[in-house]
């Protein structure tokens, strides 16, 4: 699982864009950024390939700099982070491949990589 | 519908458009989620392809590219034997070209899609595009998010950017186009024609239907949402097909061309929030008045109906903007500070302004039949939209009637509520 990369989209709607892609560039993905310019409004996502054992390093750097909660959907071909302010600060929700939620508060890394883990290696 | 595309292979559509794998996993992706995200909303679970099939119909039969139930309705009299005969060879013409192309995704709309794609010929087609090669030619898909919009996501790892059309903008642009069927006069053929179009009236008594219809769905739309996959509630007009066609399929270029205009610059575009970015929106609104200007000359003979399409999907997004800012606040004290895009009634003022810059170019004629439209649509539009504000502040006040939470991020970062005005100012609503 280690040398698995995951293609990955970033949506983080007011959240500073620059703090997004340090903590990206931090955890070692190639990013791109994909600007949704649009007939009424422009949202900003960025689009990544990192190491799958990554991803909970970076949600760590995102939990104290996002002023909502975040959502980790790694059902499809591409894992959607976004924030999600239905979700207190500092909380993340895990959508595994065959659907199974798991929502940690404050987690630490070890706990976050090893529920990443498990969710990523569901069969679907 | 139920087979899904082999991933692993570059899609090509007869044309010239061409799908590597990638960029059919990028586009099914965002159509996956939005699909799932519709389906758990409605609690139809979470997978995707169930949403996709209760709410996309099949592919559109052949019969539906036949003059037959046409002359049914109207009469096998109402054409000669010839015309009917051109209706069908256009008919069968649009069927093989669009009709037998495969779709590059499995949740892609059957029906919106090769609207899209007919749009997308006629635009790129435009004598305004010819000389500014769009390499790499865009591609396009729909969306099932119920947002009201259209926007550009490029592909990461080919970099060829998608124009993504929410199925939602469709629908409020055909919702738009059949409340004006309502609340203009009958339009025939003849007066099409720019020296009959300066004739008709200005002054208009709609039917009764058409102002709840108007206000019932501007409502729908702020607090529920674009009605994905529901029926639509209201049929055009009788009499007034030939108008709510017209003013659709010149809307659709309009927003279609303006994207495409955005793909065009966006190497020179500054990041998104820059100061010139509001400015980019105007320069897309007057790329894509230039474009629909273009095809009604070619189409109709005369710009004034593409000008007018134009003007009207700037003043639908007005009043989506007006409705959602007054349900969500209660009052017109309002200020729209969006970082990135004006207010629809900015654009069309902007748009109006320059095509009065340009008058010079325009004959007399043309110019009095443009501006005859104008104020014919300002005067009904403004009326209907003096009985449906004290409709939905009713709702809001007596319904507890909110926005749908599809627009809480539009409404947190479009709208800013200011003190009310004072004796000496006066607030625009």
């Amino acid at each position: 699982m280690g040398e698995d990369l995951l293609k990955l989209d970033v949506s983080f709607e007011d959240e500073p864009k620059e703090d997004v892609l340090a903590a990206l560039a931090g955890a070692g993905a190639k990013v791109k950024e994909l600007n949704q310019k649009g007939m009424t409004g422009v949202e900003i996502v960025v689009a990544a390939v990192l190491a799958a054992n990554a991803l909970a390093n970076l949600l760590l750097k995102f939990l104290p700099l996002w002023k909502c909660g975040i959502v980790v959907d790694t059902r499809g071909a591409r894992v959607l982070t976004r924030k999600d302010c239905k979700l207190p600060r500092g909380s993340v929700l895990i959508v595994g491949k065959k659907g199974t939620e798991v929502k940690l508060q404050q987690p630490s890394e070890i706990e976050l990589n090893s529920t990443i883990q498990a969710l990523l290696g569901e069969k679907k | 519908m139920d087979e899904v595309q082999d991933q692993g292979s570059p899609l090509e559509l007869p044309g010239s458009r061409v799908w590597t794998p990638e960029q059919r996993e990028f586009v099914q992706t965002w159509q996956e989620r939005a699909y799932r995200s519709l389906g758990e909303s409605r609690g139809w679970g979470s997978d995707p392809l169930t949403a996709f099939r209760q709410l996309v119909p099949s592919d559109l039969p052949p019969e539906h590219f036949s003059s037959d139930p046409l002359q049914r309705q109207h009469g096998a009299d109402s054409l000669s034997a010839e015309e009917w005969a051109e209706f069908d060879r256009g008919g069968r013409a649009i069927r093989n070209k669009y009709m037998s192309r495969p779709l590059p995704t499995p949740y892609e709309h059957p029906h919106l899609y090769r609207v899209m794609e007919m749009t997308f010929d006629a635009v790129i087609g435009a004598s305004v595009f010819q000389g500014k090669p769009l390499d790499p030619l865009p591609l396009i898909a729909t969306l099932p998010r119920g947002d009201v919009s259209a926007q550009i996501l490029t592909e990461p790892e080919t970099d060829v950017p998608i124009v993504f059309f929410e199925q939602g903008l469709f629908l409020y642009l055909q919702h738009f186009a059949i409340l004006l069927s309502w609340a203009l006069p009958p339009f025939s053929p003849e007066q099409f024609e720019e020296s009959a179009l300066a004739r008709l009236p200005t002054r208009h008594t709609m039917p009764p239907q058409a102002s709840g219809a108007f206000a019932g769905t501007l409502y729908g739309y702020v607090v529920s949402g674009s009605p994905i996959g529901e029926r639509v509630p209201i049929q055009v007009f009788p009499g007034n097909q030939l108008l709510a066609a017209m003013v659709l399929t010149y809307m659709e270029r309009f927003i279609m061309a303006h994207e495409l205009s955005h793909v065009l610059s966006a190497r020179s575009d500054p990041p998104p929030g820059s100061e010139s970015d509001r400015e980019q929106e105007f320069s897309a609104d007057e790329a894509g008045a230039d474009v629909a200007m273009d095809l009604a000359v070619e189409g109709l003979g005369s710009w004034v109906v593409g000008y007018w399409a134009c003007d009207l999907a700037l003043t639908a997004i007005d009043l989506l903007e007006r409705a959602l800012g007054l349900l969500a606040f209660g009052h017109f004290h309002l200020r729209f500070v969006s970082p990135t895009h004006p207010p629809g009634s900015e654009r069309r003022a902007r748009l109006r302004r320059r095509t009065a810059s340009l008058a010079p170019q325009f004959s007399p004629q043309s110019l009095e039949a443009a501006n005859h439209l104008l104020a014919m649509s300002d005067a009904l539009l403004g009326r209907l939209w003096e009985f449906t504000a004290p409709a939905l502040l009713f709702a809001r006040s007596q319904r507890a009637a909110t926005p749908s939470p599809l627009w809480n991020r539009r409404i947190e970062r479009d709208y800013k509520a200011v003190p009310p005005p004072t004796s000496e100012s006066k607030t625009v609503s």
